[in-house]
């Protein structure tokens, strides 16, 4: 069987693991209708006429911080929902198992990520739909092929920096600094919840020098204002440098990471 | 050829240091641990070994090793003549390996989901998958495979455990303490599916187990590790004697804990 079709049972596995929990889909849009009623007024208070760098936007705080919380939901899911679930996979003893098998370690990567993007896609979607029907956001004017080249090159950079992440956690346990760090830096700078032109001058240098802010700037463009693939290009060719770098360095660290384990006899822990 | 040669296999485990050992010197490692000696041993093709030794003897180190998913300190381990820790996805595709605790099933998933997820990593087809996943459902008596795992008792999942072993048909089959949990009807049941159906095709078993009696009635050899090294390696009949057999293991073991 070729490694891709693994890959289906590995969404497949994941399926059956979610939908055992009958209820979290009615807990996530409820929690979703919340965080845009909370945003929503919230983008009352701010004045558009003091606040830059909100030009995809037209100044209006609202649909700005939908496509900042729909972005960042996207990549937080590259980024920590692997970390979170090869360390469930080590605690419970399925990541020995999974080696077992004549399964590539970058198949168990992967396939553990499926599952967590699809979610994601339809939780990003979800935050769409609700913004637009219970909130009259109009997002009629996306330029699909832009957001989607920019969101699955993003994908590729969050899932390397998950990756390095998950390989932290399986070395170190309970310390997780990559999560922590990437995390956090992508809400403090990468313009999530407001732009970056608030910040100081050094600490937007800093910001424009990861890969979230000028993603985060092309997609707004792209779903907003309807950019496309050629004018949000600079975007797409910054979030492709950091993608080539990550990822084969994030598999190749995978491995070391695995090694060690299997020299430490900790692939898992009961 | 042998199916198994390990020729002077070493593992030296580093033992987890306090929090104050860490901060005065974060660059040393913890204590070394033996785990094995310089074992050197080999199985034949369709043999049935037996490891016995006491607890902490080394049997689980030296059945992971050979499962790939411990790597040796030193020696070699050959299955086939291929080195394990060179090409072990290679050798993963013929091994079984059934771990002594019953884990590495997910909880919220019911047994034939874990089997059918386990068996297309092995790179079953559906269709060839469903069918062994219902033939070992039946051989093992599983008769709650649509119940999920952490509604099962200790004894199904040690079976769970086997079915997994024996899902892609290996010609290796590495059984760390597999009647373990399992009641004396379960255990009767396992000991004939070894004896029987696993020795007709061929299989070579290495099986790690406490219980002399267990490796009086199954084993063609049985070797007796202690300390991480093997103390004697022979037949049942040449390692008795004229005493028990459990007498002699005791001799070579000194240890309590070893059920005659």
């Amino acid at each position: 069987m070729p490694e891709w079709r693994k890959l289906l049972a590995f969404a497949a596995r994941d399926w059956h693991l979610r939908s055992s929990y009958h209820l979290s889909l009615l807990g996530t849009v409820g929690q979703m209708v919340f965080t845009l009623a909370m945003f929503f007024f919230i983008g009352r208070l701010v004045d558009p006429l003091r606040l830059q760098g909100m030009d995809a936007a037209a100044g209006d705080y609202f649909p700005f911080v939908v496509i900042g919380l729909v972005a960042a939901h996207y990549f937080t899911a590259a980024l920590s929902g692997l970390s979170g679930s090869l360390r469930d996979e080590q605690l419970q003893g399925t990541l020995e198992a999974m080696l077992v098998t004549p399964t590539h370690s970058a198949s168990i990567l992967i396939g553990g990520l499926i599952w967590e993007l699809l979610w994601a896609t339809l939780e990003a979607g979800l935050y769409l739909v609700l913004g637009a029907l219970l909130f009259g956001q109009d997002f009629s004017r996306i330029n699909v092929p832009a957001t989607m080249v920019l969101l699955a090159l993003s994908v590729v950079v969050f899932s390397s920096l998950g990756v390095l992440a998950a390989c932290g956690v399986l070395l170190f346990k309970e310390f997780d600094p990559v999560s922590w760090i990437a995390g956090g830096a992508m809400k403090l700078l990468g313009g999530v919840y407001f732009p970056i032109a608030l910040l100081p001058d050094g600490l937007q240098s800093l910001a424009r020098a990861l890969p979230m802010a000028p993603v985060l700037d092309g997609l707004r463009a792209a779903v907003l204002s309807g950019a496309t693939l050629h004018q949000v290009r600079g975007a797409c060719g910054a979030a492709a440098i950091f993608a080539a770098i990550l990822w084969p360095s994030s598999l190749a660290c995978f491995g070391w990471t695995i090694r060690r384990l299997k020299t430490a006899g900790a692939l898992s822990f009961r | 050829m042998p199916t198994i040669v390990l020729e002077q296999l070493t593992k030296v485990f580093h033992a987890a240091r306090s929090f104050g050992a860490w901060l005065r010197r974060p660059w040393q490692r913890g204590e070394p641990v033996l785990a094995l000696d310089e074992v050197s041993l080999t199985v034949e093709a369709g043999e049935l070994l037996c490891l016995m030794g006491s607890n902490g003897a080394g049997k689980t180190t030296l059945m992971k090793i050979l499962a790939g998913v411990v790597l040796p300190t030193s020696g070699r381990a050959l299955i086939d003549g291929y080195d394990v820790t060179r090409a072990s996805r290679l050798l993963r595709a013929h091994i079984g390996f059934a771990a002594a605790d019953p884990a590495g099933f997910y909880d919220r998933l019911t047994g034939r989901q874990n089997l059918a997820f386990f068996a297309s990593l092995h790179g079953l087809p559906g269709a060839q998958a469903r069918g062994r996943i219902d033939e070992l459902l039946s051989l093992l008596e599983l008769d709650m495979p649509d119940q999920f795992y952490q509604e099962y008792s200790s004894g199904t999942k040690q079976r769970l455990a086997l079915a997994r072993a024996l899902l892609h048909q290996p010609s290796l089959l590495l059984l760390d303490e597999p009647t373990r949990s399992l009641d004396p009807l379960q255990t009767e049941r396992v000991h004939a599916l070894l004896r029987g159906r696993l020795r007709r095709q061929g299989v070579t078993i290495v099986l790690a187990t406490h219980q002399v009696w267990e490796a009086e009635a199954l084993a063609d050899r049985v070797a007796v590790l202690h300390h991480g090294a093997i103390q004697a390696c022979g037949t049942p009949h040449e390692l008795k004697g004229r005493g028990t057999l459990a007498d002699a293991v005791k001799q070579w073991c000194s240890v309590e804990g070893m059920s005659a």
